[in-house]
Order: C-alpha cells, then sequence, then structure tokens
C-alpha cells in the first residue's frame, strides 16, 4: 500500500548541503545506511512519491537548477533499485523515466539526465520509447547509448532506428548494432558502405567486420586498399576484425583469404606493420605465404 | 527527419591527407645530422597529443629515442592549428606517415581510442596513466597492440623499480611458482589518493565554450555535457566522463609496483567490495575503503583517509617465504630471477614488448576500474578476469564496456 503523506521535498532536503553554499561546490554524500532509509521511504509512496521525486529533478543546465539533491537522490535511487531483490520497484522507476523523458513540459536537459540515469535500468520494455528519440538532435545520442546498453533485445528497433537517423546519431545506431553482431542489419550496413559521409562508411565497415561474413571480405578489401590516409588504416581494421571473426566460426580458408590479401597488397615500408600483422596471423594459421 | 551535421566532411579528410604528406619532407635541420646532433638514422618522427600539464613530462619519457617532434595536437589549438605542427585532430597526425611514435597526454578518457587508432596507424604508444577510463577501453588496447605488434607503454615506472628490488623480486618469484597453496597475503595503500581533491563540482552551471577551445573534440566519445572550466585542464579528473577521481588519477601509479611484485599481471580481482556514500552520477566523490580480492586469496585494500571510520577489517601481510614448506622455499631459491623488465626505448628498437606494456597496464587500471565500479553501484560486485565480465549484475556490468558518443567507438 502506497504511503501517500510523505513529503518528497524534505526527504529530498536531507540531503547534505554543498561545502561552499552559493558557489560552485564540492559535497560529501551521506551514509549508504542514512540513505537507504530514504531510498526506502520513497518507494514506500510508490508510484506518486516517485513522480513528485522526477518532479523535482533538474539537471544543471535547466534554467530552474536550484540544488543538485533531486537529482542525486533520482540517481541513488535508480542504482538502488539495480539490486536484484527489488526488481518490481525497478521496472516501475525505469517505466517512469521512459515516461518523464518524453515529457515535454520537463526542460530537454533534464530529459536527457532522464534518459541517462534510465541507461542503469533499462530494459526490453522502455526499447519503444527510446526508439523514438532516437533522431532527436539534443537527447537522441542518449538515447541510442541506452538503447545499446539494453542490448540485443534492442536489436530489431536499431535495425529500423537505420532509416530514421542521420549525422552522428545514425553511427551511433550502427556502432550499437555492430557491438552485438546484429545479422538483421547486414543488409543495410552493406548500402551504407556507400553514404556520402565518411563517418558513416567507417562505422558500417566497422560493423560488418563484426558480423563476420565471408561474403562481405572482397568488399571490404577493395574498399580498404583504395581508402585515403584515413580511411585506409581503419577500413583495413574491418577486414582484420572480419578475419579473426572467420576464424573463430571455423572459416579459416576465407580467413586466410583476406590475409594473404594484405600480405600481398601491403607493400609500402610505412604499411610493413600492417604485412607483418598478415603474415603472423598466417603463420598462426600455418599457412605457408 | 531534421538534417544532423557530422564534424567532419570529406574535404576536410582530404586536406588533412595532403596536408600530412606534404609535411614529409619538411624536417628541421638539427635533425639533419649537424655536429651534436643524432643523425636522421638515429631519431625517431614523434608527435605529442595532449599538451597540457603532464604533456611534456610523457614526451620526455621518448628522450631515449632522440624523437624530433613533428607534431602537437590539443584541442586548446582551436585558434592556431595549422595542420602542419599545430592540430587540433589527433587523425590527422595520426595519417602522417613520417610520425612513428606518438605520446599521449590527453586527459584519459581519449586515451584508448588516440592509443588503438595510433596502432592501427603503425605508430608505437607511450600513454600517461590511468590507461583508460573503462574495463573494455584497455582490453581494446591489448588486441590492438598483439595485432599489430605495437609498442605501448604506460606512463608509470613504478614496478620497474621493484623489478630491482630484492624482496620484490623474491616475493614475485614465490607468487608465479604455484608452489604457495594459500596466499595470505594483504597489500595496503593507504592515504595520498586525492579523493577530496579531484572530486567534482555538483552545482556547475554551463558557461560558453572558449574560443580557442573544440568542446566537442574534448568531450569526444564521453556523453556530451555542457562546458564548464571545472570539466576541463586537470579538474576533469573529477568527473566519471573523463577520469575516475584520485582512484583513477593516482592508483596506476600506486598500483604499478604491487601487480608487477604480486604476478598479477595477467589476472584481477574476483571479489570487490567498497564503503563508500552514495556516489552521484556525473561527479567523483568520497569513499572510504575498497577490498579487492584475487582467486589465490591475495587481497588488495585501498584506502582512502578521507571519508568514513577507520579502516580495521584486515592487516597488511607480505608474502613470505616462511608461507612454504622447505622443499618449496629450496625450489624458490634455486628459481632464476626474472628477466630485466626493457624500457620504451629499448622495446620500440628490438621490438620486444616493455615492462609497462599493455596486458600488464590493462590488468592494473582494471583494479582501479573495479574499484570505482564497486563504489558506484554501493554493493559487492563479483568479477570473471577470463571473460571481464562482472558476474549477476546487469546494471553493475553496464559499467564494464559503457556506449560511446559517435563517431568513437572501440
Amino acid at each position: 500500500m502506497a504511503d501517500n503523506t510523505l513529503d518528497i521535498k524534505a526527504l529530498v532536503e536531507q540531503m547534505p548541503e554543498v561545502d561552499k553554499p552559493g558557489s560552485p561546490s564540492k559535497f560529501t554524500g551521506p551514509a549508504w545506511s542514512e540513505a537507504e532509509g530514504i531510498y526506502q521511504k520513497i518507494l514506500t509512496g510508490g508510484e506518486p512519491a516517485l513522480r513528485q521525486l522526477l518532479a523535482l529533478v533538474k539537471d544543471p543546465a535547466d534554467p530552474d537548477f536550484a540544488n543538485y539533491k533531486a537529482e542525486y537522490v533520482l540517481h541513488g535511487l535508480v542504482v538502488y533499485v539495480g539490486r536484484t531483490e527489488h526488481t518490481k520497484q525497478k521496472a516501475l522507476l525505469a517505466h517512469l523515466l521512459a515516461q518523464a523523458m518524453t515529457d515535454p513540459t520537463f526542460h530537454k536537459s533534464t530529459r536527457g539526465l532522464f534518459v541517462r540515469e534510465l541507461q542503469w535500468i533499462a530494459g526490453p520494455e522502455q526499447v519503444k520509447a527510446l526508439a523514438q528519440l532516437a533522431s532527436d538532435e539534443e537527447i537522441g545520442l542518449y538515447a541510442i547509448a541506452c538503447l545499446e546498453s539494453v542490448g540485443k533485445p534492442a536489436i530489431p528497433a536499431l535495425v529500423r532506428c537505420l532509416s530514421q537517423t542521420n549525422g552522428r546519431n545514425l553511427v551511433g545506431v550502427i556502432q550499437a548494432l555492430g557491438r552485438y553482431e546484429a545479422s538483421e542489419a547486414a543488409a543495410a550496413l552493406r548500402r551504407l558502405l556507400f553514404h556520402k559521409e565518411v563517418d558513416v562508411r567507417l562505422a558500417a565497415a566497422w560493423a560488418l567486420g563484426r558480423l563476420g561474413n565471408a561474403s562481405d571480405s572482397d568488399r571490404l578489401l577493395k574498399m580498404a586498399d583504395a581508402g585515403d590516409a584515413w580511411e585506409r588504416p581503419q577500413i583495413t581494421k574491418a577486414c582484420l576484425l572480419l578475419a579473426e571473426k572467420l576464424i573463430v566460426t571455423g572459416k579459416v580458408r576465407e580467413a586466410v583469404h583476406i590475409y594473404q590479401h594484405l600480405q600481398r597488397t601491403r607493400t609500402d615500408p610505412k604499411e610493413k606493420y600492417v604485412k607483418d600483422a598478415a603474415e603472423a596471423a598466417l603463420k598462426s594459421l600455418r599457412v605457408a605465404f | 527527419m531534421k538534417k544532423i551535421p557530422l564534424r567532419t566532411s570529406r574535404r576536410h579528410f582530404i586536406k588533412g591527407a595532403v596536408v600530412g604528406l606534404s609535411t614529409v619532407t619538411i624536417i628541421p635541420r638539427h635533425v639533419l645530422g649537424q655536429p651534436g646532433t643524432p643523425p636522421p638514422s638515429e631519431t625517431v618522427g614523434a608527435a605529442l597529443i595532449g599538451c597540457g600539464g603532464r604533456g611534456p613530462g610523457t614526451f620526455e619519457n621518448l628522450k631515449g629515442l632522440n624523437p624530433v617532434k613533428l607534431a602537437e595536437c590539443d584541442v586548446r589549438f582551436k585558434d592556431r592549428a595549422d595542420n602542419k605542427r599545430y592540430y587540433t585532430d589527433f587523425r590527422r597526425v595520426l595519417e602522417r606517415k613520417d610520425i612513428d611514435v606518438v605520446a599521449i597526454a590527453t586527459p584519459p578518457h581519449w586515451h584508448a581510442l588516440i592509443s588503438i587508432m595510433a596502432m592501427e596507424a603503425g605508430k608505437d604508444v607511450m600513454c600517461e596513466k590511468p590507461m583508460t577510463r573503462f574495463i573494455a577501453e584497455s582490453r581494446a588496447v591489448v588486441n590492438a597492440a598483439k595485432r599489430y605488434g605495437r609498442i605501448f607503454q604506460i606512463g608509470t615506472f613504478g614496478r620497474f623499480s621493484a623489478s630491482r628490488n630484492p624482496q620484490d623480486v623474491l616475493t614475485r618469484k614465490i607468487m608465479k611458482s604455484g608452489l604457495l597453496k594459500e596466499c595470505k597475503g594483504v597489500y595496503i595503500k593507504a592515504g595520498g589518493l586525492k579523493v577530496k581533491e579531484w572530486s567534482g563540482i555538483v552545482n556547475a552551471k554551463p558557461q560558453p565554450v572558449p574560443k580557442w577551445l573544440d568542446w566537442d573534440m574534448y568531450v569526444g566519445p564521453s556523453p556530451m555535457k555542457p562546458f564548464h572550466p571545472h570539466r576541463f585542464g586537470g579538474t576533469h579528473r573529477g568527473y566519471w566522463d573523463y577520469e575516475g577521481g584520485g582512484l583513477g588519477d593516482m592508483g596506476q601509479h600506486a598500483m604499478d609496483p604491487v601487480t608487477w611484485t604480486y604476478g598479477l599481471d595477467d589476472t584481477a580481482p574476483v571479489e570487490i567490495e567498497a564503503l563508500a556514500p552514495p556516489a552521484h552520477p556525473e561527479v567523483c566523490g568520497m569513499w572510504g575503503w575498497v577490498e579487492l580480492k584475487y582467486a589465490n586469496g591475495f587481497t588488495i585494500v585501498l584506502v582512502s583517509g578521507e571519508w568514513g571510520p577507520d579502516y580495521d577489517r584486515l592487516k597488511s601481510r607480505p608474502v613470505r617465504l616462511e608461507d612454504l614448506d622447505e622443499e618449496a622455499r629450496q625450489k624458490i631459491r634455486q628459481m632464476p630471477d626474472p628477466e630485466p623488465l626493457i624500457d620504451f626505448t629499448e622495446a620500440v628498437k628490438t621490438r620486444k614488448q616493455p615492462g609497462g606494456h599493455a596486458e600488464a597496464a590493462h590488468r592494473t587500471v582494471c583494479i582501479m576500474h573495479l574499484a570505482n565500479i564497486a563504489i558506484r553501484v554501493g554493493r559487492k560486485i563479483r568479477f570473471d578476469p577470463v571473460k571481464e565480465e562482472i558476474i549477476g549484475d546487469e546494471e553493475a556490468n553496464r559499467l564494464v564496456n559503457p556506449p560511446m558518443r559517435p563517431p568513437w567507438h572501440l
């Protein structure tokens, strides 16, 4: 039963004052045991209490920011419900943070703060709301980072985000998909190899390297060979990642093809280290070169 | 869909590349083998990335290579960058084929990425401590060093002194022998970790970015936050986005000889427990102590001496020859001394691994990363030193490899 008599503001104000009130200042927090008492009281207030707390939170970039206390209590609470015994409370707080991050009555910077807090505890239930923020110019990157933290359950939404984002946000989506080796994204990533923006191309190449499809090897090698002073080593890395992935999945012959190409083509003395790396890999695979 | 511009254009890339190539022939007269200066064949082209407080000292660590400083890169050079000598974008430096070695003294949130990209471009790396900002970063540095056969040396050298100390050498022999059935060793580092000094400000309102500063490049892989001078220029240490407080700043110094002496260069603590107030989401704050226990029983204790009750759970206890039976002691006495550690200069010349190589630096900095994770989650954590994951704690595990702000990634 929720406690409706709680004064959340009074609980928040129990946090210590900053060391030098009135000026940019450090603080010394209370012991966990003391803070836990406050977290537990807030949690007994259920959803209304949590909503009250969220209403008090202001990011320092929010014009209404007064002090650090509400943000600090919220973060402590987020960490506290992350403990395994607080599954229900975690789900409720994550749900409310996801609502608040899309609520236009909050200042955008504070909505960003909510996304960053959600990154600690978000689960599959928050994916849809996060994906809707992915193209946001101000807080979209926080949302994409949060989706990346959710992990594999976020992959279908991230794949959809490929066609709904651009610029840095698109690169972030590609990177998240690459991290989780999302094979569902392979076709779209191949198309992005021809994107006009170099960072998109490089991210797509890296992600394809991580996906580990042998069919991408010639495509990536060709791109690496033709790359300029920056793209060439970056896409060469994607080729090496692909080769390593192929070895792990038992496709040694396909990996050898990549190494042999690099061994054969990196003849400039300043690229000897790539040739050496390829030769070392071939040697470890007991392939003559 | 609103267009969000990327920072780097194709034209910028090509321009940078051409500049890089054109500068290969511009070598100062003093490196051309005049009397009293080493001939070009005995010098290396070098760059300093991150020219602030620790920049000159880190570059000084290259001196045995007779480095010719061809480029300096710093986000504060926005109004003087010429992409010939002075840069704000390290990628343009790494494109240059006349640079063989880079010294990195940026804030730590850049250490891993610049180290990795430097090695991908064929450079050897001297990197200021702490090695990285989180665990997966330093593992990625290790992987890059192996993949490309590059030399990486961390800018802490305590292990070199330890390797010349007979007692530390004996301890290492005992630890590495495999003859110790149960390790009762406890190493306590008390004080000197600058906890309050390197904590952050919790009520800092955003300020305009100075004209001379490339704030976007400074923030780099960390979440974008508005500029405030305290987030920059040394006091950055007080923010999780860029470092890990005094523990991040001083810990690698303190633990560098410890990991060598106790043979911990290839493993990590398995149980970590901290006493600290709840952490702030943005700023590194106070803590009392952290216990880090290894699978073999050896325990490291970090005590701040700046917060909470005095630490009294364990007493310092060295690993002794007396911990072994006579037969094992005899074997230890017959063991050869470890190979002398080689420095960065020798490593670059011989292509052998230096004393503070990437794996050793990674395992050392992981002590601080795990300590900070335990501080931030306020609960005991268990760590798998092989998979390098926190066991059974999804939320804590998210701090092992947090997402980076694009276009930066491991």
